[in-house]
This record gives structure tokens, sequence and C-alpha cells, in this order.
């Protein structure tokens, strides 16, 4: 019979009719995922399923230890279609544990052991889940963590760990194991009821709203997925699968071991992937597929590769998201790209493709059942031919709504069913069939390292922090996780920058709760959020200061004295900035140079001034200072907090018998200026009032008039002499802007 | 053509845009980030009347001239037509 059985509240199930036509189509059958592993796990039965640094475990053995896991499971109360929380790293456990899973029925819910309170708490009673699968060895204490778990959600009735010692109180995984006698096992498991129309597990979205949404997917569009990946990748029983992201991700699900297992191939597990593990792993399980992911990765694949003297010809592919021409370029080897959503869709490149198709798209839909359309963002019409839009797709595995959120569900789709990534594509004919090329999102997600972080979940959070008006999130470009965080914040009234930054976020979304890949690797106080012409953030604007390196104030000015007492009783002992640090070298490589000392005292936040004393050196006469404008032009100014500061110093400078020379009210800053013993110019400010964007723009259009006229006077047009000539221009700029 | 300025809308040179309507100028604006000050055959500021300190004094014309500065000195600005 078409459609499930025993449909589950939240759970949007395709209509009857949509299934029916996959069905006859030949996409869905009546067979179940996990029926299909138990048929690959009794044909394959010697074969090697599972290898890596802790050991190897043939089909015969995954199969026992799985019947066993999800008796256990049974056992310890959880019920058929019960939700599962998982916390468990790459590992042969997590393996036994999800399969275990499979058998008994039960609906693993995909979370990473790196979430916390806010997300495992959120989800686990959004879910109703009933049991909690928790890492033992895990560097956090996840049993401690589930047992709170337990306390504050009432549904989690269970608790396992894997991996770690045992503890009073909380069942390990391997102790049920070893408890469970595989024949009582095998008769308990007959028992569960199997619905190939029935959801197998929750994927976690990449999300675009404040909270995570959960991803349905069926038994059987689950298994016409992994085998459409096994044939359209041609993967083969005697292929080893080398591809170390997190197992309970969709990608690794669908696409790695997932069709692996089907095939009877072997999938590596590595639970630390370091260097060293990696070239161990090419030595010794001989991957025929590896994934590496961004360009960075391949680099350091190259350089294990060679390590390990891999066999030439071994390797059939390494899929990468963006870099098979650099693939190509440093391994010598065909890069495989995907692009994939856990909402059910996956496109490929293969080998069979142009060499244009595989490097410069994503590929194109495995099979004729996926439709792909491209929206003008915001509407439901098709772009043009050629032209960016937002990728829309439908197919057999392409959700019809996420758990339990009506509203989501209700932006997520086209009228006509089509799921909205919220991705951008262009598409384009090659050899006569349509790719697609990634051109960016318009969801609001940092995908970092292949986790996507939502940002207005952690934007909502920041807003209340202590000192925040606004928080805003983009990702900046990183080599080796394609993007890391970087917050920008306004600050409320009262509240200084030197509060704001990366440790007192983490120090907030740790104690919120928020999983640590998503607390921001960079801060910005902004005096003001750039916003669009509709008012909102504008986050391109956000994204191009983000992806710029940034400086935060001087670490120090330099200059030479030859009066090495005089400076330091005159800045350590009469202004009291404390000496902290000093070089003294001998020459410094070059032929000549002399022998010297350079010394550094604090001047605040960070900033010092620092002196150099060359030893023997005589002090040549274009570096005597003389108090006129053109050697005062060189000067430090060092920055006070506010008005009252800035006449303390004053008052201070002259008790001190230091002159006073100046008191400048300029036009964003307030100044006192002093002469130290070498005659440098010492200015002291505090600025007056923040700049705008008016500023910035006068500044741009002030030196825009000035350096005309400069290029003017060089090519030997009008000559360059007075300001006027840069004021006539400028409102001579002024009346063309204004045309 | 009338002389003209320009003056940024900041509040160190609002003193110019005060003075300017107190002496019967023309002033127009804020229009995109700046007044502008007019007057038919010459413009006038006098130092002491609109109590700017040297340092903004120098900078006044900033914004920008339409003119020609026939005088400049510590006291006293005047722009005539070209």
């Amino acid at each position: 019979m078409t459609g499930v059985t025993q449909p589950i509240a939240g759970v949007v199930y395709p209509p009857r009719e949509t299934l029916q036509r996959y069905v006859e189509a030949g996409a869905l059958t009546d067979e179940t995922w996990v029926a299909a592993l138990q048929r690959s796990f009794k044909e394959n039965g010697a074969r090697i399923a599972v290898d890596g640094p802790e050991g190897a475990l043939t089909y015969a053995q995954l199969d026992g230890l799985t019947d066993r896991a999800g008796a256990a499971l049974l056992a310890s109360g959880l019920r058929p279609l019960d939700r599962v929380v998982f916390q468990l790293g790459n590992s042969k456990e997590l393996l036994i544990a999800f399969i275990g899973c499979l058998k008994a029925g039960l609906i693993p819910i995909c979370t990473l052991a790196a979430h916390r309170e806010q997300e495992i708490g959120y989800l686990a009673r959004h879910a109703k889940a009933r049991g909690h699968l928790v890492q033992g060895d895990d560097k956090f204490d996840l049993v401690g963590f589930g047992q709170e778990m337990q306390r504050s959600v009432p549904s989690l009735d269970v608790l396992i760990s894997a991996r770690g010692p045992a503890r009073a109180d909380v069942p390990r995984l391997e102790d049920l194991l070893e408890q469970e006698l595989r024949s009582k096992a095998i008769a308990r498991l007959q028992d569960v009821p199997r619905d190939p129309f029935q959801a197998a597990l929750f994927q976690l979205s990449g999300g675009t709203t404040g909270v995570p949404k959960l991803i349905p997917r069926f038994q059987n569009e689950y298994l016409h997925t992994m085998r459409e990946v096994a044939r359209y990748l041609d993967y083969r029983r005697d292929d080893v699968m080398f591809m170390p992201l997190p197992m309970i991700h969709n990608a690794s699900m669908a696409c790695a071991w997932g069709p692996t297992l089907l095939q009877g191939g072997t999938f590596v597990v590595v639970p630390q992937i370091t260097e060293q593990a990696i070239v161990q792993v090419l030595k010794q399980c001989k991957p025929t597929w590896i994934g590496a992911g961004v360009k960075q990765a391949v680099l350091k694949l190259k350089a294990a590769m060679d390590a390990a003297q891999v066999e030439p010809g071994r390797v059939r592919g390494v899929w990468t998201i963006n870099a098979a021409k650099y693939t190509r370029e440093v391994l010598d080897l065909p890069g495989c790209h995907t692009f994939g959503m856990s909402e059910g869709f996956l496109m490929f490149t293969r080998d069979s493709d142009s060499r244009e198709a595989r490097e410069e798209t994503v590929g194109k839909p495995m099979s004729g059942l996926d439709e792909v359309r491209l929206l003008k963002p915001g509407t439901e019409m098709d772009v043009a031919p050629g032209e960016i839009g937002e990728l829309a797709v439908r197919g057999p595995s392409v959700i019809h709504g996420y758990f339990d959120a009506e509203e989501r569900n209700r932006q997520a789709f086209t009228r006509d069913g089509f799921y909205r990534s919220g991705d951008l594509m262009s598409a384009r004919v090659i050899d006569g069939a349509k790719y697609y090329a990634f051109e960016g999102r318009i969801k609001d997600v940092i995908d970092r390292g292949g986790e996507k972080v939502n940002c207005e979940e952690i934007e909502l959070a920041l807003g209340e922090a202590q000192g925040i008006a606004e928080a805003a999130l983009v990702g900046m470009p990183d080599p080796g996780l394609g993007e890391r965080i970087c917050a920008f914040v306004t600050l409320r009234p009262g509240c200084s920058p030197s509060e704001v930054g990366v440790p007192s976020f983490a120090r907030f979304l740790e104690k919120r709760g928020f999983a640590k890949f998503k607390w921001p690797e960079r801060v910005e106080v902004l005096s003001a959020m750039p916003t669009t012409k509709f008012g909102k953030i504008d986050k391109a604007e956000l994204r191009r200061l983000a992806s710029t390196p940034a400086l935060s104030g001087v670490h120090h000015t330099a200059r030479p004295t030859w009066k090495l007492r005089e400076t330091v009783e005159f800045y350590r002992d009469r202004l009291g900035l404390k000496l902290v640090h000093a070089i003294s070298a001998k020459g410094w490589g070059p032929e000549g140079h002399p022998d010297f000392l350079h010394f550094f005292f604090d001047s605040g936040d960070g900033s010092t001034i620092a002196f150099f004393y060359y030893i023997g050196a005589a002090q040549p006469e274009y570096l005597v200072h003389r108090p006129q404008w053109d050697c005062d032009s060189v000067h430090t100014a060092w920055k006070v907090r506010s008005e009252e500061e800035l006449l303390r110093w004053k008052r201070f400078l002259e008790g001190a018998g230091v002159a006073v020379d100046m008191h400048i009210r300029h036009e964003i800053v307030e100044s006192i200026y002093f002469r130290d013993p070498n005659g440098y110019l010492i200015e002291i400010g505090r600025a007056t009032r923040a700049t705008s964007v008016l500023d910035h723009r006068d500044a741009e259009l002030t030196l825009a008039a000035a350096m005309e006229a400069e290029t003017e006077a060089r090519s030997g047009g009008q000559t360059f002499t007075s300001i006027e000539t840069v004021w006539q221009r400028k409102a001579r700029l002024h009346e063309e802007l204004k045309a | 053509m009338m002389p003209k300025v320009y003056v940024l809308d900041v509040p160190e040179f609002r003193p110019l845009i005060d003075g300017a309507r107190s002496t019967g100028c023309t002033v127009q604006g804020p229009a995109g980030g700046y007044f502008t000050i007019a007057a038919p055959r010459e413009l006038v500021f006098a130092r002491a009347a609109l109590g700017l300190k040297p340092a903004l004094w120098y900078s006044s014309l900033s914004g920008g001239v339409e003119g020609r500065i026939a005088q400049f000195d510590r006291d006293t600005i005047r722009i005539a037509a070209w």
C-alpha cells in the first residue's frame, strides 16, 4: 500500500498521489532502508564494512552488533517510533547505535556532540525525544550534560553513553551489547513494524529562522537517494571510502557511509582526524574515494598522500565542494563536486562530465525525477536562462515540510510544492545538459566548515547580552573552513567597546548553552549598522567589511633618540608611562648596523610609544628636530576618553613642569600639545564626536578634488599653490553629483 | 554667478549657518549633507561675529567654494563672484 500506516503527529508526509507517482516511476519501493541494509549485511558477511585506526568490522560483525544494539535499546524502555537524540562523534559506536536504532524502529535525531542545552533542550522538547545517546569520552562531560537534560526535559527517559568509562546510573552501550544475546535480539526485532513510508530519521536544517528545524527523512526515499548516489557515481563493491566529515550529517549518510554499506564496500571511520591519522589511513586502509572539502584540505591531503606513498591510480575520486580544478592540478586526480541539502536534494559532477562541467559547476541532478527551478528571489517567476536565481526543487526525496513548523512551512515552498532552498544558482548548458553553478545564498546562514550556523539564532541571543543594542552576523572568508563567524554590534549608551569582544561573547553564549561552533570568532563594534534603502541591516556591506583585514588601533610608533636618559626619565618618571619592553641587540644583521636599544612605554589600551637608541652612531643633521610645521607634522597623538581626562592631563603636565604649548578644539578632536626632551611634539586629544557617513563622503570629495589638482599640476597644467583650488573644484564636484 | 559656499552639516560649522542667516544671506539645505550659503554680489564672514576659533575659521570654506576668495585673513573672509 502506498503511504504511511501509522503517522507521527507533526511529520509532514507527502500526499498519496505524489507518492504514487514516484512509486510508479520506480523511485519509491516497498523496501525500507533498514531492510536493504540487513540484506547487504547478509550478502557481504565476510567483507570488511568498517575500517580505521580503531580496527575493522566485517558485515557479519556489524550485523550482529546492530541487532544487539537494537534489542538493547528496546530493552531499555524505548519503543518503535520514539525519537532518540544523538550526541556521538565519528566512531564505530555511532554507526552501531544508529543502525541499532533503525533496526529497533527508533528515529534518530541527527544532533551533534558539540550541541549544548540551547539546541538539545529545544530539539528534544520539540520532537518529544525519549532517548539520548551521548559520547562518554568527549572532552566535555556529555554524560553529566545528559543527566542535566533529563532533569529539564521531562520526555527524556533513557540516557545511554558510549565510548567512556562506566558511570553509576548511566548505562553504557558496550555493557548493554555484552548482556544482549544475539538469538533473543533477532526475535525481539522481528516484531518491530516496518513501514517504507515512515520517517527513518530527523536531520537538522541549516535553518533560516531563530530556532533549528527538523527534517524528517523517510525509509524508502532515503534508500532511493543512496541507491541513486551509488549508481550515479559508480560506487563499487571493492571501494574504500574515506570521507572525514561528521557521519551524522546528511552528506556523509546519504553520499558516503549509507551507499557504501548498501554496496558491500568499506567505510573508514576515524574518530580523531589528525595529519598523522590521515597518513595512517591512506597507508593501511588504501581508500579509493577521499573527501577533502575545501582547497586547503586538498593541500593537506597532498602532503599526506606523499607521506603515505599512495599507489598511483588507486584513488578514483576526491570529493570537494568547489576545488575540482585544484584537485586536478595539485593531486592529478579527478575531483567530484557535490551540492546537497538535508532537505533532500543532491547534485554531483562525475568523471564522464566535460572538464568545464566538472570544474565550473556543482553538477546536475541525478535523475529526471528531480525537478529544478531557478526563481527570481521573492517571486515564483523563473529567471531568464543564464541568470542567477533561487534554487527551488521538487522530487522523490525532497521534503514536503519541516517537523511541526507550520509557519516556516508556509514560506518554504512555492504554491506548486517546490522547496525554496535559499541558495542561489545559475544554470548553463554544457554538451546539451543543464548544469548548475553555486552563486551564493539568500538565506542568512554561515557555512563554517560544513556546519551551518543560522545567523538569526545567534543575533537574537547576542541582542540580550550586556550592553549590546544590536548584533549582526556574517561569514568572513577562511581558507580552512570556507567561512568563519564575524559579529558586528552596536552598543547601548554607557557601554564601552572595551567591554565587548570575542571572549565576552564566548562566555555569554556558553552560558546560554549554544554549541561552540556558533560563537563569533571576530567581533567588531560599529557606531551604527549600515542599512539598505529599505532600512534593513545591509549584510552585503557587513560581508565586505568582514572580508577585508581589520586593524584595531596602534601597537607602537617609533622614533630615534640621542638622549637616552632624558627620554626615559621624561616618559617613565615625569609622565608616569610604564616601561614595558626593551630590546637590546648586537647589530641587526646588515653590515654596519649599529648596536641598539629599542624600548617601549605603555600608552594605554595596548598601545605603546617606542624609541631607538643607536649606540655610537652620531645624530645626522636631517634628524635634528626643529620645532616648526614640517618637522612637527611627524608627531604622536594619544587618545583620552573624556574632556575631564584631557583637562586632568593639562593640569598634570603643568604641575610636572612640562609646558603645554597649545590647547585647540579642532573639528572632531580637542587637543593639547607639548614637547619631549628630543623636541618631538606630543598631542593628547579626545574625540569631540564620532565621524559619520557625512564626514566620510566629505573627506572623499575633498581628497578627490585635491588629487585632481595635483594630477593637473604634474602634467604641466594649472599650478597647485592654494587651497582655493581644492575648494573651488569641490564645489564643482557637488554640482556634478547633483546633476 | 552668485558666490556660494558649501558647509557640511556638522555641529562645529553651525556658527557659519547661523551667522549667514542673521546677515541676510540665502541659506539652503541641508541637502546631500551640505548647507549652501549664497549672496547676490559678495559673501562676507566676520570671525568675531561668528565666534569661531582660528582652527575652525581657517577651514571654514572646506565644504566647497563657488567664486573667488577676495580676502581671507584672521578676521574676515570675502568671496566675490567669478
